[in-house]
């Protein structure tokens, strides 16, 4: 999957400088633009700094409200700063109310964002001022709500990522004391609503995915519990990994798709299940996690293996007709049979097997990589594949060799690997020389 | 541009007026509407960066036996817990008893538990709304020195339980923050 994609405006950029210095055509620059979905012209113009300039004078406006505010906060009479923070709020957005009627939406909706911030101030300090203080979720719920209709209305990425933070800041604040917050979909769907009609995000789509799994995991451990409290068990690591695999094969499906932003999404998506992956492989290729999961309960490993049987069935639907079926199958077989046998394993000695099963499986997918990196000439799976090799190395001479001897042969062997491909490499650049 | 767009402008925008002025309207309706009463109280910490300078009070009730609790699924970090108070001799209000249910009857605090973990979950942290007394620098710390035993907190109580801190007597002296605060 190419991964040029996600640096597309710097393309268009650079593509305006190639004009300028007479190296391709404006027409050959606007067709390589058009080939990622950017509009040459627009991006020539428009100034990211700019931008970040107005956004930051808004935001150090509402700053010097709020400190000229707490300054003379105890002068001034209860209702007047009660009734002064709501005026400010009002007011804010009311005056920009007006410039997204006069069809100034960017600066608009930066307008949102300092009022959203100042009605949030304006919920803190009222709470305070009234001692509202005893379950501060509910501040958060209420600062998220008040933001959201703001975000639906404009279609805006930034102010659907303001209500989206503060949503799941609401969200982990409420499971974090044990309570379910029921109306997180909400946000949920109306952030998804957003990405779908308005213009790409890749952040919003980030913290989207963040919230589904966050959401679909507490839901669960709702599901499962058998007292007031919200536990996250090892059912949960296992539910977590099949996502991951779901979302890996979402994104071949979504490649297929003729939308430039779904090939965007596709490659971010691609990117993060396979940095998630080789997170989990890392932290897996130590023996305490593996003896963990062994003497974990697994009580409710039959609904866990319902919603794994089931992600996996999505995940192979979805890439049956691209071009990686069989890679996703390998994936879902190893992981399912890994699965199978820690679950019914028992034996905690067990664990340095699967220790070693998951380091050989971190030097082949190191090795897959670099392979892969060489053959699509994608320099970020070759440099991630070389990383995977060489930490799987340090990490295995400081946890399990730790002797002169050990450590030379494990060193040896990587070299092996390491020259082995290098060797690959250089067979691939003469063939292709002589093609 | 879109006429129910411009509506829905305003209406966001109404949205969040009335979240800060329900805000408002449910703080001060114990001290529009409420029950008066007296209950014995002792300053904890005198002043909060945030919040400008306040003292913050104690009272018997801040702390309470889980064992006035129905046993059942456990007890979380926010759990609303009513406590019933009955009139003392001495005309202040003390702890009578406990709940999850909201009471039927009698005077009663709506409250929320702040760390059941304490002491093995045996003792529970418990937040009115009543804990912070605002007064600038000052006249806070002087207040908390004069506080050191007998200080006594008005309340005001609405019928779900929701108090508000009216005035609070310290020896024979009456302190409110409408007095301290101008």
């Amino acid at each position: 999957m190419r991964l040029i994609r996600l640096l597309k405006n710097d393309i268009a950029r650079e593509a305006g400088e190639w004009v300028d210095d007479n190296i391709i055509t404006e027409e050959q620059a606007e067709n390589i633009c058009a080939r990622y979905n950017v509009d040459y012209h627009h991006i020539k113009n428009i100034s990211i700094g700019y931008r970040v300039l107005v956004s930051l004078g808004y935001f150090f406006i509402g700053l010097a409200l709020i400190t000229l505010i707490s300054a003379n906060w105890d002068q001034l009479p209860r209702e007047l700063r009660m009734f002064g923070l709501i005026a400010i709020t009002v007011t804010t957005q009311g005056v920009f109310v007006g410039q997204y009627l006069k069809g100034n939406q960017s600066s608009a909706i930066n307008g949102f964002l300092l009022g959203n911030m100042f009605f949030g101030a304006s919920i803190i300090l009222i709470s305070q001022i009234y001692h509202l203080g005893e379950h501060m979720p509910d501040g958060v719920f209420w600062w998220a709500i008040g933001c959201l209709p703001f975000a639906l209305l404009t279609n805006s990425r930034a102010l659907t990522f303001q209500t989206m933070i503060l949503a799941n800041i609401w969200f982990l604040l409420e499971v974090n004391m044990d309570f379910y917050p029921v109306l997180f979909p909400l946000f949920i769907i109306s952030a998804l609503m957003v990405l779908i009609r308005g213009k790409q995000s890749i952040l919003l789509l980030l913290l989207i995915i963040f919230s589904l799994g966050i959401w679909m995991e507490y839901s669960l451990a709702k599901l499962w519990q058998d007292t007031h409290y919200l536990k996250l068990q090892a059912e949960h690591i296992a539910v977590s990994v099949s996502l991951f695999i779901f979302i890996y094969a979402f994104s071949h499906w979504l490649r297929l798709k003729n939308s430039v932003t779904a090939k965007d999404y596709a490659s971010v998506l691609a990117l993060w299940s396979l940095r998630f992956t080789l997170i989990c492989m890392f932290i897996l290729s130590f023996e305490a996690p593996w003896k963990s999961l062994i003497r974990a309960n697994w009580e409710h490993s039959f609904s866990m293996g319902i919603i794994v049987l089931a992600f996996s069935v999505i995940s192979l639907l979805a890439v049956a007709k691209t071009n990686c079926l069989k890679q996703i199958a390998i994936f879902i077989t190893v992981y399912l049979l890994t699965l199978l046998f820690v679950v019914s394993s028992g034996d905690i000695n067990q664990a340095v097997y699967f220790q070693i099963i998951c380091n050989v499986a971190l030097i082949i997918g190191g090795i897959g990589l670099i392979i892969t990196g060489i053959q699509e000439s994608v320099s970020h799976y070759f440099f991630v594949g070389v990383v995977t090799i060489l930490l799987t190395a340090m990490l295995r001479y400081v946890d399990l060799v730790g002797n002169y001897i050990g450590g030379a042969l494990l060193f040896m062997v990587f070299a092996t690997i390491l020259l082995g491909v290098a060797k690959y490499w250089k067979q691939i650049k003469l063939r292709e020389e002589k093609s | 541009m879109k006429k129910p767009i411009i509506i829905g402008l305003f209406l966001a925008i109404s949205l969040q007026f009335l979240v800060l002025i329900g805000m408002y309207l449910i703080s001060v309706a114990p001290l529009w509407f409420g029950t008066e009463i007296k209950i014995k109280t002792v300053p904890v910490d005198p002043r909060s960066l945030f919040r400008g300078n306040y003292a913050r009070l104690g009272y018997d009730i801040s702390t309470i036996s889980s064992k006035h609790l129905e046993e059942g699924k456990g007890l979380r970090n926010g759990e609303v817990v009513y406590v019933n108070l009955k009139k003392a001799d001495n005309g202040l209000y003390e702890f009578l008893s406990a709940s999850l249910a909201k009471p039927d009857t009698g005077v009663f605090l709506k409250g929320r538990i702040q760390n059941h973990r304490y002491e093995n979950g045996e003792q529970l942290r418990m937040k009115y709304g009543i804990e912070a007394f605002f007064a600038p620098k000052d006249k806070a710390i002087s207040l908390e020195k004069r506080l050191t035993k007998n200080g006594i907190a008005v309340l005001m109580v609405s019928s779900s339980g929701k108090a508000q801190l009216k005035e609070v007597i310290a020896q024979s002296t009456v302190i409110t923050e409408a007095a301290i605060v101008p």
